[in-house]
């Protein structure tokens, strides 16, 4: 398998495990959507949803309170639609994941350990670019993305709130 | 075979009314909004668990695309059918349907580029003589002279021809009902739009047309033209039988306007199309011919002069014919001196209406413009002889 395939494989379980440890369904978009990899559905009728983009890095260095990363163009386009033009709401996660893919996790049979750690970020509202292929998105460290912080977002989600 | 979409661009297109009416139609049921972007209905299937769908109320929202295939893929999945499948259903939720099928196309459902050709324009002449049923119920129509139905025309749209043998598709948008789709109120059909009404007039007028084919008499055929049947129905559907070995017309309704009516098919075979091309033929010679003025002696009257009651028959020389005619006109009142003082004088009367013909009957229809003509000096004339031809 090609290593970006990996790298984004590698996220996209980050986030399965993270969902489910919240108690929340993971889907996949019926149609292929270059900036939508999955969406996050909370239980119940009337439930909430979140659509995310997954990116993965093994290179972003993180400074005291944050990292930068490098977002395409259309990406970010699509991200930074705010509640007024979406039904659904957008967010960006990003798995930080060492150099070396055999150290991207460490197994026993007491415990499985996926590195490093996945963030998330919400661009909403964010301002259009001009004559830019890329944004550089910072990503507060303290963004964490855990099952604690994923139910606080579906909670915001379904109060109708900002992320 | 089913066939999953995976272009989100093919949902773009997709009307979110149009979808709505099709799931409240299958039963879905709204239970909340969010805000005025969507609205989320839900549906217990018969088997399996509670559904949800979240469908938008507005075109301009980045996500519109993918909720609409969300709900597609959904009901695929609920109705144990295809997207394409789905997604063609949704996409005519707001037409009327109109399929043309040519029972003899070929094995491969392909027909000539000149057998098609005539296809298309003959479902267009079809068309068009419901919608000109729709403005005035008449036995033949110059259809292009009716505003109303050119205008209609210009909004049905020829759809992706289907499979099974060569399916013409036409598509007629009608307006989407006000009314909740689960009312049970009847449909009141004066109220419906005009497209609407056109297409239920062509179904009424094949309806009317198989019938009338059933029981083979010109009275018949008569009959039926005040259900959208004329000439230009009949010999457009003729057509349609020549040029595929039969023909198979059907019509479904959309769903955001329910109809009253159920779903209309109609099947032509071969044999019908000289049936139909005769009854046109007498259709049209039975056409009034409007605002014609005629000249003629007034022959006789109906009844003697002081009992007059304006029927007289006229004896009449009609252009591009050898004989005269007897002509019935029932004349108005201001008229009855003129008609009167013509028969006794023997003096040329002319008057303008419109002849119909019925059967070998022949009838002027709305007198006007009554007139005698001037007779020339009578000392012209030769003098009256006697039998053995000697002058009195």
């Amino acid at each position: 398998m090609h290593r970006t395939k990996q790298m984004e494989r590698f996220s996209i379980a980050y986030i399965a495990a993270v969902a489910s440890v919240a108690g929340f369904d993971l889907s996949f978009p019926p149609v292929d959507d270059d900036s939508i990899d999955g969406q996050l559905i909370s239980r119940g009728i009337g439930r909430a949803r979140l659509e995310f983009q997954a990116k993965a890095s093994s290179t972003c260095d993180l400074a005291d309170n944050s990292f930068s990363f490098d977002l395409p163009r259309k990406n970010y386009d699509d991200l930074r639609l705010g509640a007024d033009d979406l039904i659904v709401p957008r967010v960006l996660f990003v798995v930080r994941m060492p150099v070396e893919t055999d150290q991207w996790t460490e197994h026993s049979e007491e415990q499985m350990i996926l590195k490093h750690c996945g963030y998330w970020v919400s661009l909403a509202g964010m301002p259009e670019i001009a004559n830019q292929e890329t944004k550089r998105i910072v990503v507060p460290r303290q963004n964490q993305l855990s099952p604690d912080s994923l139910a606080s977002l579906m909670t915001l989600i379904s109060q109708g709130r900002p992320l | 075979m089913k066939v999953f979409i995976r272009n989100k661009e093919a949902f773009s297109e997709l009307n979110y009314r149009d979808v709505l009416a099709y799931l409240l139609g299958q039963g879905w049921r709204e239970i909340s909004r969010i805000s005025d972007k969507a609205t989320v209905l839900t549906l217990q299937p018969s088997e399996g668990k509670e559904r949800e769908l979240i469908v938008p109320l507005r075109h301009n929202l980045g996500d519109y695309a993918s909720r609409l295939a969300e709900v597609v893929n959904t009901l695929a999945e609920v109705e144990q059918r295809s997207e394409l499948t789905v997604l063609n259903d949704l996409s005519v939720a707001g037409v009327d349907v109109i399929r043309i099928r040519a029972p003899q196309a070929d094995k491969d459902g392909t027909i000539s580029v000149k057998k098609g050709v005539v296809l298309c324009e003959q479902a267009r002449e079809l068309l068009l003589s419901a919608a000109c049923a729709a403005h005035e119920i008449r036995p033949t129509y110059h259809t292009g002279k009716v505003t109303e139905a050119v205008s209609y025309l210009d909004s049905v749209r020829l759809g992706q021809t289907e499979r099974g043998s060569y399916i013409l598709t036409f598509l007629s948008p009608v307006d989407p009902s006000l009314r909740k789709l689960s009312s049970e109120l009847p449909v009141d059909g004066d109220k419906d739009p005009y497209p609407r009404k056109v297409t239920k007039m062509l179904a009424k007028g094949l309806d009317s047309l198989k019938h009338a084919l059933v029981i083979g008499s010109i009275d018949a055929f008569e009959d039926s033209i005040q259900q959208g049947v004329s000439a230009n129905l009949c010999d457009s559907v003729a057509e349609l039988i020549d040029q595929g070995g039969g023909a198979d017309i059907s019509l479904t309704w959309a769903r955001t306007r329910p109809s009253g009516v159920p779903n209309t098919s109609v099947c032509f075979v071969a044999d019908d199309a000289g049936l139909l091309r005769e009854a046109a033929r007498e259709f049209r010679s039975r056409e009034p011919r409007t605002d014609l003025l005629v000249t003629g002696w007034v022959n006789s009257l109906a009844r003697a002069q002081e009992d007059f009651n304006g029927k007289a028959t006229l004896k009449v020389l009609l252009e591009g014919e050898r004989r005269a005619r007897s002509i019935q006109v029932s004349f108005p009142h201001a008229d009855y001196e003129k008609v009167i003082d013509a028969h006794k004088k023997k003096n040329l009367l002319s008057v303008e209406g419109d002849l119909v013909q019925t059967g070998q009957r022949y009838e002027l229809r709305n007198p006007r413009k009554v007139s005698i003509l001037p007779s020339e000096d009578d000392s012209e004339d030769f003098g009256e002889v006697d039998a053995s031809g000697g002058e009195l």
